[in-house]
């Protein structure tokens, strides 16, 4: 699984890959984000092709963020649809994760 | 006993005295005490006449002294005498050395009920007045002289009793004698009924000790009946164990407290270190008779019955009906029952059969000769267990036979009549059944799609209800025929019922009508009816469980005592060739994920009525992707190549989702909690499912098979949004 990498200034911008994050791949998608969680401290997952993701999807990306945050890092989600921000709602997700509208608002979160 | 005896064998004593006059009586020594000499004299003339002798004392003094070396069987006192009065002598004499053998009267001038009542007070038998005449004086006198006659001779034998009586007449000792002899007859012929009984007969004192026990205690080995007494229970059983926790010395306890409420104790108990079992019963021994208390010297009676062959022969036997039972469901799951078509057009077909604890021998199948004909075929053998699970598995096969034999026969491969595939079917197996002495009652259902009719043959099984739509009612199909092998010559008759869309047919077995718990509270075929014309728009798979939910809750159990059998086949409105399949079938892998949800997506879109939604779309989507990797990674523990299906049905305000697995059932009470906190990748499938989804159901079903259901009730989500 390719992710496509973009930086943009100190921020990370991770493009997922597929429409889809689910138990099926959520573990290859795990392991394939893994060296850009290592290398970098400030990630921005773009979710704007990703049409379906489930529980072990979720799970895939809060285990993200707990890599980063042992690090003092910080995960960011955008473009996320509006039923999958409605899952995240659902399991709070969204409490402990900031998710923007747009990557442009994402990257200003960050701040300098 | 031996004294008894010897005492019969003597002539009878009182016989001489029984044969001499009869007024003459023993002559007895009777002592006159009073301060009055003219009423001592009265009393010694009238006495003296009644043929007794009598000592005659003026003052108490003497009279004590004379008793002491004398011994007076009647004695008369002056109430009034000096220096001991009347009523002190005569609790002194009572109070003495045979004291209860004299009889005492006091002579009194009062006979106030007062006076009266101190005189018997003092101990005394009786009074007499020395205002009475002489005549009365006379007769109370002779009554107490036969009275103390009766004490001397047979100490506390009653006076006014039949046998004191007797002595008076006497007569009685003869009678006396043949009692005894009575007695000891009755006495020997107790224990002999005692020593032939099988069980072990003890009377136990209130510590458990053993007062007596019958023979069995010689025939078991344990000790001989003259070395039991005051030996405890658990001792006579068990002498060499030491083990303060013996279940003997515990059943001892357990049956003190129970005999001392009075109850009878009871139990089965197995003795490892004689290795036998017993039949133990601890009877509390009743204090009071007849309202009189009897003095006994045994608390409780101990019953033990060796029940070791019968218990051997019980385990054996529940072995063997467990491995029978095992074996029955065996077959029934394997060749009893038929898995319905799922994918016939214009038809939707929906079957289940719970086995009951005795397996019962219902089966079913289902045949499509062509393309617009599903033959169902429905059957109970008679009898239970593995002989009637084989004779259904035989019979289920002979169909099987007949169709393809007479099919090949018919010319252009017309296929064979209904009746004419019974007939078959009867006529190579009648005979056997007749043999067996069983039969197998049935119904051939052909539902004719080209022609749009069900054909129907009836052999003695409960009715088939068919519900027409046009009118909202629901008809059996009734039918005359017996069932197979009942009679040699049985011929079989069809009815043929036309039907339209929308209508629906419901087959089942007598478990199903006789579910309840009584004879006057069974499920019934109105119930069933009535229950089939309030469910007739729902899904068949989903009445099917909806009447498998009304029949436990009657019931009050889902273990029956005869197979449940339900088959529902629903006439679709139209004939959809054009709808897509409502079955998905799959294998335990999650590369079939994406699969799953373009089935559910696709599903969804197809029903143009329904006012569709991304967001709803997304939650069934979601709801069926977790249930399915749930499964994979659970219930089949990530086990690729294992079969998952499932069924899509949609009635008015639902949408159902069944999800039909083989792996390991799952139980949602044990599921933990999901955590909110980000701290787990896991944990939020069951919680998802279960907001999404309003309804969700996990149920293990025949064949080790699992459903999960997962239901979109818009009207129950309506309602709750409101």
């Amino acid at each position: 699984m390719n992710c496509c990498i973009e930086k943009n200034g100190t921020v990370t911008v991770v493009v997922l890959p597929g429409e889809t994050l689910d138990a099926n791949n959520s573990k290859e998608f795990r392991a394939s984000v893994d060296p850009v969680l290592n290398e970098n401290d400030r990630v921005l997952f773009d979710m704007a092709g990703m049409r379906f993701v489930d529980s072990s999807g979720c799970g895939a990306l809060l285990s993200c963020l707990r890599t980063l945050a042992t690090r003092g890092g910080d995960l960011k989600l955008c473009n996320v649809s509006k039923p999958v921000r409605v899952l995240f709602e659902l399991i709070r997700m969204h409490r402990i994760v900031d998710i923007f509208n747009t990557r442009d608002d994402a990257i200003r979160s960050f701040g300098d | 006993m031996t004294d008894t005896r010897s005492r019969c064998a003597q002539p009878p004593a009182a016989r001489a005295v029984g044969s001499a006059e009869k007024t003459t009586q023993a002559r007895l020594k009777v002592l006159v005490a009073g301060h009055d000499p003219s009423v001592v004299r009265t009393l010694e003339k009238t006495i003296v006449s009644q043929g007794h002798e009598v000592a005659k004392f003026l003052d108490s003094d003497r009279a004590r002294e004379r008793c002491g070396e004398e011994f007076f069987p009647l004695l008369l006192l002056d109430r009034h005498m000096v220096p001991v009065d009347g009523l002190e002598f005569c609790r002194a004499l009572r109070t003495g050395p045979r004291g209860a053998e004299r009889e005492i009267l006091i002579v009194t001038a009062d006979d106030s009920a007062e006076t009266a009542h101190a005189i018997l007070a003092a101990g005394a038998d009786d009074f007499l007045s020395k205002s009475w005449p002489p005549d009365l004086l006379d007769a109370r006198l002779a009554l107490a002289g036969q009275r103390a006659a009766v004490k001397a001779m047979g100490g506390e034998i009653g006076a006014q009793g039949p046998i004191g009586r007797a002595f008076a007449d006497g007569v009685a000792q003869q009678a006396v004698e043949e009692s005894l002899a009575l007695v000891e007859q009755v006495k020997r012929e107790w224990e002999s009924t005692a020593d032939s009984l099988p069980q072990l007969v003890c009377l136990l004192d209130d510590q458990g000790r053993i007062i007596r026990a019958n023979r069995t205690s010689e025939a078991w080995g344990l000790r001989a009946v003259t070395e039991v007494r005051g030996v405890a229970l658990h001792d006579l059983f068990h002498p060499e164990c030491r083990t303060p926790a013996c279940y003997m010395a515990d059943v001892w306890r357990k049956a003190r407290t129970i005999t001392a409420k009075q109850k009878t104790a009871e139990w089965e108990v197995e003795d490892t270190t004689l290795g036998r079992w017993f039949h133990v019963e601890f009877r509390p021994i009743k204090k009071r008779l007849d309202g009189r208390t009897v003095v006994a010297r045994s608390a409780t009676v101990a019953i033990f019955e060796d029940i070791t062959e019968r218990k051997l022969l019980e385990m054996e036997l529940a072995r063997a009906r467990e491995q029978e039972i095992e074996i029955g469901s065996k077959i029934q799951q394997s060749l009893l029952i038929g898995e319905p078509p799922r994918d016939l057009p214009g038809l939707t077909v929906a079957a289940m059969s719970i086995a009951s604890q005795k397996i019962d021998g219902d089966f079913y199948t289902f045949f499509r000769p062509n393309e617009t004909t599903l033959d169902v075929i429905v059957g109970d053998v008679m009898g239970k267990g593995v002989p009637a699970a084989l004779i259904g598995a035989a019979t289920k096969n002979h169909f099987l036979g007949a169709m393809s034999h007479l099919m090949t026969r018919a010319a252009g491969g017309a296929l064979p009549e209904p009746r004419e595939i019974v007939a078959h079917v009867h006529a190579e197996m009648a005979e056997r059944l007749i043999q067996l002495d069983s039969f197998v009652t049935l119904c051939y259902a052909r539902l004719d799609l080209e022609q749009n009719r069900i054909v129907y043959v009836d052999c003695g099984h409960p009715r088939t209800f068919h519900f027409k739509r046009s009118r909202a009612e629901c008809v059996p199909i009734e039918g005359i025929n017996m069932p197979l092998g009942f009679t040699p010559d049985e011929s079989y008759d069809q009815v043929v019922v036309p039907f339209e869309r929308g209508d629906a047919f419901l087959f089942y077995s007598d478990g199903v009508i006789e579910a309840g718990q009584t004879w006057g509270n069974l499920f019934g075929q109105e119930r069933l009816s009535e229950f089939f014309i309030e469910n007739s728009t729902v899904p068949p798979s989903e009445l099917i469980e909806r009447i498998r939910t009304a029949v436990i809750d009657h019931a009050g159990s889902s273990d029956f005592s005869d197979d449940l059998t339900c088959i529902a086949v629903r006439v679709d409105e139209a004939r959809a060739a054009a709808t897509r399949p409502t079955l998905l079938e799959i294998t335990s892998d999650l590369g079939e994920l994406e699969k799953v949800r373009a089935f559910v997506r696709s599903f969804y879109n197809d029903q143009e009525d329904w006012d569709q939604g991304e967001e709803e779309e997304f939650e069934l989507e979601l709801s069926v992707n977790e249930a399915v990797a749930n499964i994979i990674k659970h219930a089949y523990g990530g086990e690729p190549g294992h079969p998952i299906s499932i069924d899509a049905q949609r009635s008015d305000g639902r949408i159902v989702f069944s999800l039909f697995h083989k792996g390991k059932a799952f139980d949602p009470d044990t599921a933990p909690p999901p955590l909110f906190d980000g701290s787990r990748d896991s944990g939020y499938g069951l919680y998802i499912i279960n907001q999404n989804m309003d309804q969700v159901t996990y149920t293990q079903e025949h064949k080790g098979r699992c459903l999960i259901r997962l239901v979109k009730d818009r009207r129950k989500s309506r309602k709750e949004r409101d």
